[in-house]
């Protein structure tokens, strides 16, 4: 109670004592499609170092002094605009920016100088332009921006071809992916090769590495936040494309020009159709596809309100023949309400409900056997944007999420006589309020700070184990409904600073604390989709994570070079593995199987990015360790963790060589993962069995491969004549179109995938066999759109 | 759960035909000589054994070498002393005479070799049963089979015991020759049920003669084989990190089991 109402003191305050300022506030959009611009900014002539950024819905706002002021309004990959604005009282403003380099040659003019990187106090984020997506070749020619955000530095990917990856040293499950708002429990495809994300109906994508805003927790190494597009609202568009492995389609349209908008896109894989031509009739049966679905609709209802309604649905469907089926996939949905309580307050409410579940099915007609395994969440959140002065700007929220997880749910057929039990279901409650401000100080000085507290109850009803030292159960405790079973809270605070060197470079510097409730007990190396979530409890406790980092931001050839360098270090308390041989599937007594450790991470990341020109591109080099040690693994000693990798270089490069044609390359290197490898070999029976001696002590070999790309437009322009004047002029076609080639692994290097021991069949010696998965793999596919 | 993953893989076989597989030299580094002891006790008799031997290099493969001068003896719960002695036809293989498992013992294994002393407890549990083996006739041999080929899934059906909290190993014999696999089962889900499960190993022919083991075992000698079973398939891109098998001796490497058997066969028409 004391804090809200401290809270409520501290806006009071700041609303008085800024009380002689007029704001300027509004939205700002994308001339073309209507969307919403994120992280556009706008600055003051006449008063340097002021000025506004966008937030996720595209609005501002800007408190001055009274007096006539020239503001200007730019974004990057848009033409920047300038209006002059007689500030006397206060001012809605809502503009739309035109995409820059419509004319091609236009690009290298306009060109914005945008150092946003070296003024803002964010530091340990990557970005990617969907853009930059689209161009960079990729395995199958599926471009996945989670395969793309792994050449960023700190970002290292789970393995060949997969779109799991891990930040900063944290396991693949301590990654927040939220889709619109909604966490995506299991963001892959098919073991992992794919990721659920349709990058075609995506508009923003960014990855907190370090220090994320307050507004973001539970999870402890990242957040990747993506959005969803609203959809054109000018006119109708359709945008597909065809690919070796998937086709897609996205629709949008204004409901109202202006005022609203939707749009629908869908995925599909089409692996199973060439199963149709197999002599086996049961393969001809079988099934194995997924796909993907996002919708969304905004609506502005007068000057103050707008409603955004999104949706994902993608599943994986596999069968064989009517005798076994296997399907898994995500349901999110969220409900935004927008509203703008004054010209300095903006809020949004949202309800999201997000669901993972997975089945899996033995047997046909009346001799079944069912497993059904699910997450689902229900979440209410509040937030709040408020631009108390030029200086500050305060954000403060809060919310609270029913978790309801169903490990084991299971059906028999009528003709089947003996009956399984299922597995109790858990129920949690999660909450957090955070508030936090970002703060100028003076010309060099730019700070954000504040904490996030959050609290997780498991409640009943449902049976409490308690466990020995072995992970055997000795004792159940029953609770009721709604009866609080365990409880755990923390205060995460968080904070960053800039402090600007001069115009062109600046050191900056963020802590921050976090804590994680939800574990996935994964029995693999790679993400399968019955990995199980299993949530804090009596027997579980949270895991912890404190993160500092600084880092040196400099531009170079007036911001056409962007340079940053970034040294962390981050200690994980309560970090999760399992009993040699546990069963994490249907288990109803999993929490036996887990062990509870420590960890730590630490390294040095380099980025070189050039943004603009015909050639852009980066290079990015990160130097890292991170390791973890318990009590029953290894004698107690510390232990690389399998993301251990030493060195991680990845180059990208795109050129334009003409309007219609852009070549793009990649290349990664990076140290092998940390691997056991049998150091000896006994018999037991007629078996040959490995003997090993400690965990993750070997490497498999380093890792590199280079992917080229080529992408070739069709002919974006028309001349058309003026009748009247015989001028000629270029107008852009309607109907737009590209092919895009690539090669993936463009040497064919043998990088191994896995390195397993086993007995020669000819000569009886123990022999090491390297498997490479993907050579040469050349794609193609065909996008279009109108 | 392990067919889902298997079937899944395979239907990865869209991208295993662009894997290739080599041979290729990694540097390991040598583990001490360590003492390995497998301890079969069995409710047959003449089919109690314990093996005696050390554990090699991996690249090494001028075979194990077995240890003949150790002291081996198996206790009941009631104090008798059954002394195991080594084989003549068999170095490091230690059998003793009329010596049998019986149900819902306790049985204690002392060895003595190379100057170290290994103890093992194990538990018998009560006789299971298996109450029959039937058959389903299927064409075309599944992913890969002939499509005139007829085969048979064979099932074994027993039903838990409700008063014990269970572990079971299901082994198979298809004429004589024991099945790759062998199988695990506990009653954690389903105790006191009856329970009905295939052998999807070896493939079954017309007129082949189908043997199903079905030994009742103690809850360390399951965890033994559960993890023996996953160090053996180890090191694949979606198995866990790979460990060395939970033992229940108190030094050396290996096991010691009581398995309480029952067996049954069926032959195909």
């Amino acid at each position: 109670m004391k804090k809200i109402n401290l809270l409520t003191l501290l806006v009071v305050f700041s609303m008085f004592a800024f009380g002689q300022d007029v704001t300027l506030s509004g939205t700002l959009k994308d001339g073309e499609s209507g969307e919403d611009i994120i992280g556009g900014r706008i600055e003051v002539a006449e008063l340097p170092g002021v000025g506004a950024i966008t937030n996720t819905y595209g609005f501002y706002s800007l408190s001055v002094p009274k007096g006539t002021y020239t503001f200007t309004f730019k974004s990057l990959g848009f033409q920047s605009q300038t209006v002059k604005l007689e500030m006397n009282d206060d001012k809605t403003y809502d503009l739309e920016l035109e995409v820059e380099g419509k004319v091609f040659d236009a690009v290298e003019v306009t060109g914005e100088k945008l150092d946003e990187n070296i003024k803002s106090a964010e530091m340990g984020i990557d970005k990617i332009s969907i853009k930059d997506v689209d161009n960079i070749p990729v395995l199958f020619g599926e471009k996945d921006i989670l395969k793309t955000i792994q050449l960023l530095p700190g970002v290292k990917g789970a393995g060949e071809g997969n779109s799991g990856f891990y930040v900063r040293g944290g396991s693949a499950d301590q990654n927040l992916v939220l889709l619109d708002e909604a966490p995506v429990y299991n963001a892959s495809h098919l073991l992992g090769f794919f990721s659920v994300f349709n990058s075609d109906a995506l508009k923003d994508v960014k990855l907190y590495k370090g220090t994320a805003p307050a507004e973001f927790g539970g999870r402890l190494s990242s957040v990747m936040d993506i959005k969803m597009k609203d959809g054109n609202a000018k006119r109708l568009g359709v945008s597909g494309g065809l690919g070796l492995i998937s086709s897609k389609l996205t629709l949008e349209a204004p409901i109202v020009k202006d005022k609203g908008s939707f749009i629908v896109s869908g995925r599909r894989t089409y692996a199973d159709l060439f199963l149709a031509f197999s002599k086996d009739e049961r393969a001809k049966n079988s099934t194995l596809y997924f796909y993907d679905l996002n919708a969304k609709a905004n609506y502005r209802i007068g000057k103050k309100d707008r409603i955004f309604i999104s949706g994902y649905f993608g599943r994986d469907k596999f069968g064989f023949d009517d005798q076994f089926g296997f399907d898994w996939g995500n349901v999110t949905g969220t409900v935004r309400w927008n509203h703008l309580y004054s010209d300095r307050l903006f809020g949004n409410t949202s309800f999201i409900v997000s669901n993972y579940n997975y089945k899996i099915k033995f047997g046909s007609e009346n001799e079944t056997f069912e497993i059904g395994s699910e997450i689902q969440d229900f979440n209410l959140k509040k937030d709040f944007d408020f631009y108390i002065n030029s200086n500050n700007t305060l954000s403060f929220g809060g919310n609270v999420i029913h978790h309801t997880f169903r490990p084991g749910e299971i059906d028999t057929g009528s003709d089947i006589d003996f009956v399984l039990n299922d597995i109790q279901e858990r129920y949690s409650i999660e909450s957090a309020a955070y508030i936090s401000n970002e703060q100028k100080i003076g010309k060099r000085w730019n700070v954000v700070y504040g904490f996030r507290y959050s609290n997780f109850t498991q409640i009943g009803p449902g049976d409490v184990y308690s466990y020995n030292g072995a992970g055997d159960v000795v004792d159940t405790t029953t609770f009721g409904d709604f009866e609080v079973a365990s409880s755990y809270h923390g205060w995460s605070p968080r904070a960053s600073a800039n402090f600007s060197l001069d115009e062109k470079s600046s050191i900056k510097g963020s802590f921050s604390r976090t804590y994680q409730f939800l574990h996935l007990i994964s029995n693999s190396t790679s993400s399968l989709p019955t990995d199980v979530w299993v949530p804090s409890s009596v027997n579980v406790k949270p895991q912890i994570a404190n993160q500092g980092s600084i880092g040196y931001f400099r531009n170079f050839m007036d911001n056409l070079l962007e340079f940053s360098g970034e040294i962390y270090y981050k200690d994980m308390q309560n970090v999760i593995d399992y009993r040699d041989g546990a069963e994490v599937t249907l288990n109803p007594t999993v929490e036996g199987e887990l062990l509870f450790g420590v960890g730590r991470a630490y390294g040095v990341e380099l980025l070189l990015k050039k943004r603009r020109g015909k050639f852009t591109g980066w290079v990015s080099y990160t130097l890292s360790r991170t390791e973890r040690k318990f009590d029953e693994i290894n004698n107690g000693d510390w232990f690389s963790a399998r993301q251990d990798r030493l060195h991680d270089i990845s180059i990208v490069g795109m050129y334009n060589f003409t309007e219609r044609l852009t070549a793009s390359a990649t290349w990664v290197y990076y140290t092998g993962n940390a691997v056991t490898f049998p150091s000896g070999k006994y018999q037991i029976g007629d078996q040959v069995v490995p003997l090993y001696t400690e965990r993750n002590g070997y490497r498999m070999p380093d890792y590199h491969r280079l992917d080229l790309g080529v992408t070739l437009e069709n002919e974006k322009y028309k001349v058309i004549k003026d009748v009247e004047t015989g001028e000629e002029k270029k107008v852009e076609k309607r109907f737009q179109s590209s092919w895009n080639f690539s090669v993936y692994n463009a040497y064919g290097r043998q990088n191994a995938f896995s390195i397993t021991f086993r007995e020669n069949e000819e000569t009886g010696k123990t022999e090491a066999v390297q498997l490479a998965l993907f050579r040469f793999i050349p794609s193609i596919s065909y996008n279009f759109k109108f | 759960m392990k067919t889902g993953i298997k079937f899944l893989t395979l239907s990865l076989g869209v991208f295993v035909f662009m894997a290739c597989e080599k041979v290729i030299e990694v540097p390991l580094n040598e583990s001490d000589r360590e003492l390995v002891v497998e301890a079969v006790a069995r409710s047959v008799e003449g089919e109690s054994y314990v093996k005696i031997s050390k554990s090699g290099s991996v690249y090494d493969d001028s075979g194990f070498e077995k240890i003949s001068t150790a002291n081996v003896t198996i206790t009941d719960k009631d104090g008798v002393v059954y002394t195991f002695s080594e084989d003549d036809g068999e170095p490091g293989t230690y059998r003793a005479e009329g010596f049998v498992v019986t149900e819902n013992n306790q049985y204690e294994l002392n060895v003595v070799a190379e100057d170290l002393s290994v103890v093992a407890n194990s538990t018998s549990l009560t006789k299971p049963v298996l109450d029959s083996l039937s058959y389903l006739e299927t064409t075309g041999g599944g992913f890969g089979g002939a499509g005139s080929d007829t085969t048979y899934l064979v099932f074994y059906h027993y039903t838990d015991n409700g008063a014990e909290t269970n572990y079971y190993r299901i082994r198979a014999w298809v004429n004589g020759e024991e099945d790759e696999f062998f199988y695990l089962g506990d009653d954690q889900l389903g105790n006191g049920q009856p329970v009905q499960a295939p052998i999807f190993g070896s493939s079954v022919g017309p007129r082949d003669t189908v043997l199903i083991e079905l030994s009742s075992i103690d809850k360390p000698t399951h965890l033994y084989l559960t993890t023996l079973a996953s160090t053996l398939a180890g090191g694949g891109p979606f198995a866990p990190a790979p460990a060395n098998p939970v033992t229940n001796l108190s030094e050396g490497i290996g096991y010691f089991g009581a398995f309480v058997v029952d067996t049954m066969s069926i032959v195909m028409p």
